[in-house]
């Protein structure tokens, strides 16, 4: 493990005992997953992760699976550049936190902004809009930006009060405006639903990210750089110390070994055709896993968002092509 | 001179016209002395009088110009009047029709009518493989509205497309989906038991029309695709591909193309080979003909991009053509879109 590079902005904390009962009351609270979260369109859903969501992680997993051999790739970064810009209200995908301790929010609004994204692909009549992390975070904090969030909190925070899109509050991610926070209210059109993993941290990821889900996630370990592995695979490499929130999407295995995508908030240090992350193993995530509920439970994310129309039922846009596999 | 006649003011009836004085070089018979003119039912007219009044010619005349006039007017308003009747009557007789077969046209918002009828004549032509699959795909759906793993129509259409999309190419079926989305969107009921049972529906029409029309469907208008029965010049026009049964609902349409093509598949099939120049001008035209016909029989559609069910219906919703002559009416021709 190497020294914490100081230039990189973290800013995750670790839960209270309040916050923790709080969570777990959240936890045991949770409602069955019985349809699409983004139909409703209001009052998005803590859900609970039971055999009724396993099943349907399986079928997702069986579907992304039948994409792949159709020839298609799923992986956001892919869908939002196959997007054409009518169904596009912003050009942001990844997110740079600066130096700001801000990257709770900003794990949460790329991990909402890929789901929005995958939702689209397999058919949800949603517009794609960055979500802007700056003043969720603003707000979570209590009115100023010294110092993180617990990941309890963020969810929390884009649970009940949902996020504010770059459409309305523009692309400023390292302040506030009082134009942007006069418009508080309007973040219930973009809440995000929720299920909570309480246990089997690992295999519960990688099972999400199968079944072409974004979990957002902290840790007390971030991974500083990439190198390529025996299978050609980009991973993560480098690891340093400190509370770091980040997303997982993106699955794919590779001789025999499982990857899930890392997608970090510290802008494009990683090389390769996705640089704001690269891929890790269940050997990654181990390492990940050890100190992650200190955080906060980490959480699979359910975009909500505005329908084109009521009829915009198909995917009215060219899916990307797999290359390389993924 | 003519004197003025006395009885021009007994005669009210005609005004002006009674004061026309009679004169030898007038109307009135030759030799008449004038100044008698009588009213109809006077005295001197009913007497017998051999001086006829002039007026009843000059009367007559006008009166029969004006009856003649009025007749021609009242015939020409009668035939206008039973032409739209006609025409009204028509117009709703194919409205009927289109809305029993459900209509066509991707963009067209027509009432439902038979979702089966219109999914047999519109499914796609091509992707004879992925028909199983697309059926299932809906059959998928139905049983997970039915275990409430889903709800409501937006999301039983967007889980639908997820398990669509990797096996029904979107270039093919793309426009049929959207077009049944829209409908089955209107027809579907709230009920998640409602909406399962649509997209049965859905998934056996599906089936049945992949049985009643194996590889070469009517799609080729909604989608802007030629039948290969159609658009290949190098095919036995009339003959289906190998393996293919031409669906009776596309009857009309062969026998349209039979009639139209076959000396233009033997002129391009057998070439004279030795002299290599260009082809008169005439030839050149005819060369090109075909390919009009060909576009017109596929339900005299000019633009190649029309809705399917107008195949051989005489209608030709929405462009205008074929609607079998008389008085042109804005309902057809894009009066309505």
């Amino acid at each position: 493990m190497t020294g914490r590079d100081p230039a990189l902005g973290l800013g995750l904390i670790p839960m209270t005992p309040a916050l923790a009962a709080a969570q777990t009351r959240a936890a045991a609270d949770a409602v069955p997953l019985a349809e699409y979260a983004w139909e409703a369109q209001a009052g998005m859903p803590v859900a609970k992760w039971d055999a009724r969501f396993d099943a349907r992680l399986a079928e997702r997993a069986e579907l992304a699976e039948k994409y792949r051999r159709a020839g298609y790739s799923l992986l956001p970064w892919k869908v939002f550049a196959s997007l054409p810009p009518a169904l596009k209200r912003s050009d942001v995908f990844a997110w740079n936190q600066g130096s700001l301790p801000s990257c709770s929010m900003h794990a949460a609004a790329h991990a909402y902004q890929c789901a929005t994204l995958t939702a689209m692909a397999l058919g949800a009549p949603l517009f794609y809009d960055a979500v802007n992390p700056i003043y969720p975070f603003y707000w979570a904090r209590g009115g100023n930006y010294a110092g993180g969030l617990t990941l309890y909190e963020t969810g929390d925070w884009i649970n009940l009060m949902g996020f504010l899109p770059v459409s309305l509050v523009g692309t400023d991610n390292m302040r506030v405006t009082q134009n942007g926070l006069a418009k508080k209210e309007q973040g219930e059109k973009w809440q995000a639903g929720l299920v909570y993993l309480e246990d089997d941290l690992v295999e519960r990821i990688i099972s999400a990210c199968r079944g072409l889900c974004a979990v957002c996630f902290g840790s007390g370990i971030l991974y500083t750089r990439s190198e390529t592995d025996s299978h050609g695979v980009r991973v993560m490499a480098g690891v340093t110390s400190g509370g770091h929130a980040q997303c997982f999407v993106g699955y794919r295995e590779e001789g025999g070994e499982e990857y899930v995508f890392n997608f970090n908030s510290h802008g494009n240090i990683y090389g390769g055709d996705a640089p704001f992350g690269a891929w890790v193993t269940r050997r990654h995530l181990e390492a990940y896993a050890r100190d992650m509920t200190i955080y906060g439970l980490p959480f699979v994310v359910f975009p909500e968002g505005e329908f084109r129309r009521d009829d915009a039922l198909v995917n009215d846009f060219d899916l990307p092509r797999l290359e390389g596999g993924v | 001179m003519a004197k003025k006649s006395k009885n021009t003011k007994a005669a009210p009836d005609h005004g002006k016209d009674a004061a026309i004085p009679a004169t030898d070089g007038g109307i009135g018979p030759a030799g008449s002395t004038g100044g008698q003119v009588s009213a109809p039912g006077s005295a001197a007219a009913s007497a017998g009088d051999d001086s006829r009044p002039v007026w009843v010619w000059r009367d007559f005349a006008r009166y029969g110009a004006t009856a003649m006039i009025l007749f021609l007017g009242f015939s020409f308003l009668f035939e206008a009047a039973s032409g739209c009747v006609r025409e009204y009557s028509e117009f709703r007789q194919w409205r009927k029709e289109y809305r029993q077969d459900g209509g066509g046209g991707e963009t067209n918002p027509a009432p439902i009518g038979s979702l089966e009828t219109w999914i047999r004549r519109n499914l796609p032509a091509e992707g004879a493989g992925e028909y199983a699959d697309v059926a299932g795909a809906f059959e998928t759906v139905a049983e997970k509205l039915r275990s409430g793993a889903l709800a409501g129509p937006r999301s039983a259409c967007a889980e639908t497309i997820a398990y669509l999309t990797p096996v029904a190419p979107r270039r093919v079926w793309g426009a049929f989906l959207r077009e049944l989305y829209a409908r089955a969107v209107k027809e579907a009921g709230s009920t998640n038991e409602e909406l399962a049972g649509l997209w049965d529906r859905i998934a056996q029409a599906i089936r049945a029309g992949r049985a009643a029309r194996p590889s070469d469907g009517p799609m080729r208008g909604a989608l802007g695709l030629a039948s290969p029965a159609l658009s290949s010049p190098a095919a036995p026009v009339g003959e289906a591909p190998a393996g293919d049964l031409l669906p009776a609902a596309d009857a009309a349409v062969a026998e349209a193309v039979e009639e139209t093509a076959p000396e233009t598949v033997e002129e391009e099939a057998a070439p004279e080979p030795v002299e290599e120049k260009a082809p008169p001008a005439e030839e050149a035209e005819q060369a090109e003909e075909p390919a009009e016909k060909e576009n017109a029989s596929a339900g005299g559609c000019p633009t190649g991009n029309c809705p399917a069910n107008s195949a051989g219906s005489g209608y030709g919703y929405g462009y205008g053509w074929n609607y079998g002559g008389g008085w042109y009416w804005p309902y057809y021709g894009g009066g309505v879109r």
